[in-house]
């Protein structure tokens, strides 16, 4: 803290020098300056945080300066503005003063040649501020009146805030002329309240807030609104699906100027010269449009054009939120990947990256520095547009903790775990803009699955303007996602349904003729599958096995499959003693039945698993085959390793006993259909060779998963994985990385060898190389007999005849925009 | 009486409280935390450790009940330097870099976007962000969604369907119970105690699961489940989608609703209605049997009179006591029909948020749940001293 007083502090001092100096009017100025800085000193005392300090006195310097005999202009002017009154000013999360009065008078700045300084200050008292010389000027939506003018003077008037009249897009009526008989919504007491009444001959309606007045217009209640402009055309911006537009205005004069102090002429000449050439130029327009312009392509009528289908997909939970980068569920995931698009993609049912966002890339030849060529001419659905400063704008915010947008309410999970935590941490040391389109990132060292990260959904890019606007909102079912894909989010009722609809704007190809997605949430597995059968819904993934039995032979629906990116396994503890012999392992390992078991409880979707990583990874070691089958075997190990007479009992570190334990997982997951009939099945296999295990429910899913965390589940427990994004690391390093000393996590395994060699496998690029590597990784977890890999699974999806074109993706990134539905 | 329902919704105040303190333990106290929850497969000691200090469940537990209850408290001296008025004509005090807040009227202060809220006491400001006794639920954990807003969303449903399943078993139970004890032994007697107990003992899950195989899928006349058809349209009032509909005159999403209403209002409707023909059966047949129906009877009143004058009214004071239990526990979210016809009530939030340990929903809930028993339970004594004119409350 007083450190960086002491910056401010020395930054106030070496400001009023520079001004001083710059007027060179020497001692003529100082008095002037003096005089002005006590009144500053005792009006704004409030204002005790730092910023506001080294605003007041430094503006009281100014002013004084310039007002030297010699009318010159100043280099630059401080400009006084009450940022509360949005979207002429306010202030933006980020704490810098925005909107249209800043835009205006940046632009009239650039045109007369003075730089503005702007300075948030109350409305009471601004004019008194003004008139004392505390800023040169003020922007702040005032209106021109007489009284006003006796102590400031004004500019030329640079926005007309009187009333305008607003309608129902495609109303009859025009103009006021067209209001006799009509229904005019004003809120009361207002200037439009007053004039409908003198002025027109049409039935008044009076509502407390113009808010109302204005729904009732959209809900037809009433058929026009007279309201002042600005607050207007904010409303209309705010709200395109009311489907209202201002036809006439404004009618009556309520003028802004901007207020300059009476004793500087020269400004106000200059501000006037400066307003009419941005006028002139167009530049008004433009700022006009981007902060009251209606918004682009709300219009409807598109649906012939595009098909005008509507998919209907089921599934058993809602989204948690719509903003993937604070998420962690697939189902949030499933909704954001029809919308919002990473700087990659992964091609349709694969884990091959290809280019989305970023057309291109390059790295340097050490993979340190990361290179990304962005695609032109890309929207944000809000119609802001896609650029290298919102790419920027988004990986900073996952990035850097500090950042404002870091919200302190979020967590940014897949950050931390795929890009090695935090700034300071993480081995992303730089993201920066190169130019509009390319966007750099620096790494601290190699890291070889950086593409593969890039693709994946958490890291999509959202439109900085949604953020800003919304705040830790973005993404909850009032707001949705803004991003810049094929749908746009339409609605979520939550435990219900989500709606998106088509992005007529889109930059790609939509090859399916889906207009409209409703993601419906339907908990219970029979009734999604009754519910696909009935029609309701198009779509279902998770069905139970005798409906996806009915549904391979029905004629009417079918089924598709999900490429199996997961293993299920079942995994020792290694604080018992006995697991600590590799015998014993082995010997639980031959004596489970893996082939009988995929039979029985995957059926036709699952496959045994002879590796960790799943065949459809590369890095997969096709001369590993897992531990066979052999009770015989299993028996004869046990024998060797003393346990002839069977195993029941194990003994933990501190020589205690306890009952040999199989913990079944409490929840079905995707590569576990039947956790409890699967952990059955296990300990009948195991009892054929004399071990006996006790099966034994850990309490619910996170109660489970604590205990596993904890190296507490002592016994075999199963669990198992589902890939993010295709790369080897992603499986292995996620388990093995850090096992140089007893992994908690892991049921404490250690093996410094295999973890060195992952970490170094994570580190370099060649794939060729890499893939060799997990190769021997997956070597070396099959000649230690480290875990039991039991069975991969292809997750089923069960569609409707009428559906077609869909593609499963391998980790979930499925796209409806592939989707046709002929009904 | 009125000194009577007064004393009662203050006694209500350390119920809620009591109730408060044995949620917040419970959730607590149960293993693992949101942030396993969250994480699921990837929870390893560290990124564990690292949301919970961001979640604060690091704290003591005392200091998360306080927080839970009272919200983050701020004690602010207010000077005459701090105090403004804006533009707008608002009366606002700045707190801090970037923290006003402006008078909403009567004590309260608050800052529109966040959670801030203050209470003037002249010269001083206490100030608080979120805090159940405040009436802000807070935000739930997965996903940072304002309770409170989520509850308003859902509550109606529950409401709707439980109200819909009691005005079921009313209509039908009631009449069933007289009927069976005024023909005690006979077999209609019979038939209807024992579908009662059929109704009872059904699994509510395969009835629900028979009725949507039925009647949604081979006949096609209800939807199998959710609350509104995706392409109906209706301006949401008070979120209960049959008054919505009526109130906006929308007859076709009023036709909608109720089919979509008709299936699980019944299979959550078979408990209530095998409980109170019971109970109206039982009772009926206790007063039946008492001496001032004998009396009624000598003085030659007719046995219409006799049965709905004398015997029913009496016969209602337990059934009336068991429907607001069946009432109570309606409200309390019926997990099972919810989860199967896709209502997108309570009952299914409620049980992910247990399953996600989403303190903040559960004990917002269950705080919510315990206020609708200590209410309806006044309700049902109060409907006593109607049912009952020697029953008083002074």
């Amino acid at each position: 803290m007083s450190k960086r007083r002491f910056w401010v502090l020395l930054s106030i001092f070496v400001l009023a020098a520079m001004v001083l100096a710059a007027c060179g009017g020497g001692a003529a100025t100082q008095a002037p300056a003096a005089a002005t800085q006590a009144p500053a000193a005792t009006q704004a005392p409030a204002a005790t945080q730092a910023p506001a300090a080294t605003e007041a006195p430094a503006a009281t310097e100014a002013p004084a300066a310039t007002e030297a005999p010699a009318a010159e202009m100043p280099a630059k002017v401080t400009v006084g503005t009450n940022a509360e009154y949005p979207p002429f000013e306010f202030v933006d999360d980020n704490g810098d003063i925005q909107g249209f009065d800043i835009d205006l008078m940046k632009a009239i700045a650039k045109e007369a040649g003075f730089e503005p300084e702007f300075v948030n200050t109350r409305w009471d008292g601004i004019f008194v501020a003004l008139a004392s010389g505390e800023f040169d000027a003020v922007i702040s939506a005032a209106t021109i009146t007489d009284e006003r003018k006796q102590t400031v003077d004004f500019s030329d008037p640079y926005f007309n805030a009187g009333q305008v009249l607003a309608v129902k897009k495609g109303s009859d009526i025009k103009s006021t002329d067209d209001l006799a008989g009509k229904k005019v919504g004003v809120q009361l007491g207002t200037t439009g309240d007053i004039w409908s009444s003198d002025n027109t001959d049409a039935e008044v309606v009076r509502y407390d807030e113009i808010t109302l007045a204005m729904q009732a217009l959209a809900n037809g209640d009433v058929d026009a609104v007279i309201n002042d402009a600005p607050t207007t055309a904010d409303m209309i911006k705010a709200n395109p699906e009311w489907n209202v537009e201002i036809v006439e205005g404004p009618f009556t004069e309520e003028f802004y100027g901007i207020a300059i102090r009476k004793d500087a002429p020269q400004i106000k000449d200059a501000i006037n010269k400066g307003l009419a050439a941005v006028r002139a130029s167009g530049e008004y327009d433009d700022i006009y449009n981007k902060w009251f312009g209606a918004p682009e392509s709300t219009e409807g009528g598109q649906g012939a054009a595009t098909g005008g289908s509507t998919f209907i997909f089921g599934r058993g939970g809602d989204s948690v939120q719509l903003d993937p980068a604070v998420v962690t569920d697939g189902e949030s995931f499933r909704v954001t990947n029809q919308g919002c698009e990473s700087l990659l993609a992964y091609d349709k049912e694969t884990t091959n990256v290809v280019p989305s966002l970023a057309e291109s890339w390059e790295s340097n030849a050490d993979g340190t520095e990361w290179t990304f060529h962005l695609r032109k001419g890309v929207k944000f659905h809000d119609g802001s547009d896609f650029n290298a400063d919102a790419v920027v704008f988004n990986f900073q915010r996952w990035w850097d903790p500090e950042n404002p947008y870091h919200f302190d309410t979020e967590t940014f999970e897949y950050w931390d775990y795929m890009w090695g935590g935090f700034k300071g941490d993480s081995v992303v040391t730089n993201i920066e803009k190169v130019d509009d389109y390319t966007v750099k990132f620096t790494l601290s060292e190699p890291l070889a699955p950086i593409l593969a990260n890039m693709a994946m959904p958490m890291f999509s890019i959202a439109s900085p303007d949604a953020i800003k606007k919304y705040g830790a909102d973005y993404g909850t079912p009032e707001v949705g996602y803004d991003c810049t894909g094929p749908y746009k989010f339409k609605e979520w009722i939550t435990g219900d349904h989500i709606t998106l609809e088509r992005n007529t704007d889109y930059w790609g190809d939509i090859s399916g003729n889906v207009d409209t997605i409703v993601i419906r949430v339907i908990p219970d597995n029979s009734a999604r599958f009754l519910a696909l059968r009935s029609g309701e819904i198009d779509a279902m993934e998770q069905a139970n096995i005798e409906d996806l039995k009915t549904a391979e032979s029905a004629d009417d629906i079918y089924v598709l499959t999900r490429p199996a990116l997961n293993t299920a396994y079942l995994s020792f503890n290694y604080k018992i003693k006995e697991f600590q012999d590799k015998r014993v392992r082995e010997a639980i390992a031959s004596a489970i039945d893996k082939k009988s078991i995929v039979e029985t409880f995957y059926g036709k979707y699952g496959e045994v698993a002879e590796n960790f990583l799943p065949p459809m990874v590369w890095g997969h070691n096709p001369d590993v085959h897992g531990i066979q089958y052999d009770p015989e075997h299993a028996k004869a190990l046990l024998k060797e390793a003393g346990f002839e007479n069977g195993l029941s009992e194990v003994t933990l570190e501190d020589g205690s006993k306890m009952p040999l334990t199989l913990y079944y997982m409490p929840v079905v997951r995707f590569y576990y259909p039947d956790p409890e009939g699967i952990g059955q099945a296990m300990a009948a296999q195991l009892a054929a060779v004399g071990i006996n295990a006790k099966l034994e429910l850990a309490g619910d899913w996170p109660t489970y998963l604590d205990k596993r965390r904890n190296g507490e589940l002592y016994g075999l427990y199963q669990l198992g994985w589902g890939g993010d994004n295709g790369d080897p690391d992603n499986f292995l390093c996620y388990f093995f990385c850090g096992t140089e000393e007893p992994k908690a996590s892991e049921g404490w395994y250690q093996n410094p060898e295999l973890a060195q060699l992952l970490a170094k496998a994570r580190s370099i690029t060649d794939q060729s190389e890499r893939e060799k590597m997990y190769q021997q990784a997956e070597k070396m977890l099959q000649d230690d007999a480290t875990r039991i890999w039991i069975a991969h699974n292809k997750t089923p999806l069960i569609f409707g005849k009428d559906v077609s074109g869909y593609i499963p993706n391998a980790v979930g990134t499925d796209l409806y925009k592939y989707v046709t539905v002929t009904k | 009486m009125t000194t009577y329902i007064l004393r009662r919704l203050a006694a209500t105040i350390p119920v809620l409280f009591g109730v408060s303190i044995l949620v917040f333990s419970f959730v607590h106290l149960i293993p693992g935390d949101p942030a396993v929850a969250m994480l699921g497969e990837r929870a390893t000691q560290e990124n564990v450790q690292r949301l919970r200090d961001q979640m604060g469940l690091n704290d003591p537990l005392y200091t998360q009940y306080f927080r839970f209850l009272v919200g983050k408290m701020s004690f602010v001296k207010v000077t005459d330097a701090m105090a403004y008025t804006t533009r707008q004509g608002d009366e606002c005090i700045e707190l801090g870099p970037q923290q006003t807040v402006c008078h909403q009227g009567g004590l309260s202060w608050s800052e529109e976007k966040t959670d801030l809220q203050c209470y003037r006491l002249s010269a001083a400001l206490v100030c608080h962000v979120g805090g159940v006794v405040w009436g802000n639920l807070g935000h739930s954990i997965h996903g940072n969604i304002p309770v409170a807003m989520e509850l308003k969303r859902r509550f109606p449903a529950t409401v709707e369907l439980s109200l819909a399943a009691l005005f079921i078993a009313i209509l039908i139970a009631i009449p069933a119970g007289v009927i069976s004890a005024l023909k005690r032994n006979s077999a209609i007697d019979t038939l209807t105690m024992m579908g009662a107990l059929i109704g009872v003992s059904m699994p509510i899950f395969w009835l629900a699961i028979l009725l949507m195989y039925v009647f949604g899928l081979l006949l096609g006349w209800f939807p199998t489940g959710g609350r509104l058809s995706v392409n109906i349209e209706l301006q949401h009032i008070t979120g209960l989608f049959l008054v919505d509909s009526l109130l906006t005159q929308n007859w076709a999403a009023f036709k909608d609703a109720l089919a979509h209403l008709v299936l699980p209002a019944i299979a959550l409707a078979t408990i209530p209605l095998a409980i109170i023909a019971r109970m109206m059966r039982s009772a009926m047949l206790e007063v039946l049997g008492l001496d001032f129906v004998r009396t009624a009877r000598a003085k030659g009143l007719s046995e219409k009179v006799v049965v709905t004058r004398h015997v029913m009214r009496n016969a209602m004071l337990p059934v009336v006591t068991v429907i607001g239990i069946q009432l109570g526990s309606l409200m309390g979210g019926a997990i099972l029909t919810e989860t199967v016809f896709a209502w997108p009530g309570i009952g299914k939030w409620v049980f992910d948020a247990i399953s996600g340990r989403d303190y903040p929903i559960v004990q917002s809930v269950t705080l919510l749940i315990a206020l609708i028993f200590v209410l309806v339970n006044l309700l049902v004594d109060i409907s006593y001293a109607f049912l009952n004119p020697r029953i008083r409350y002074d």
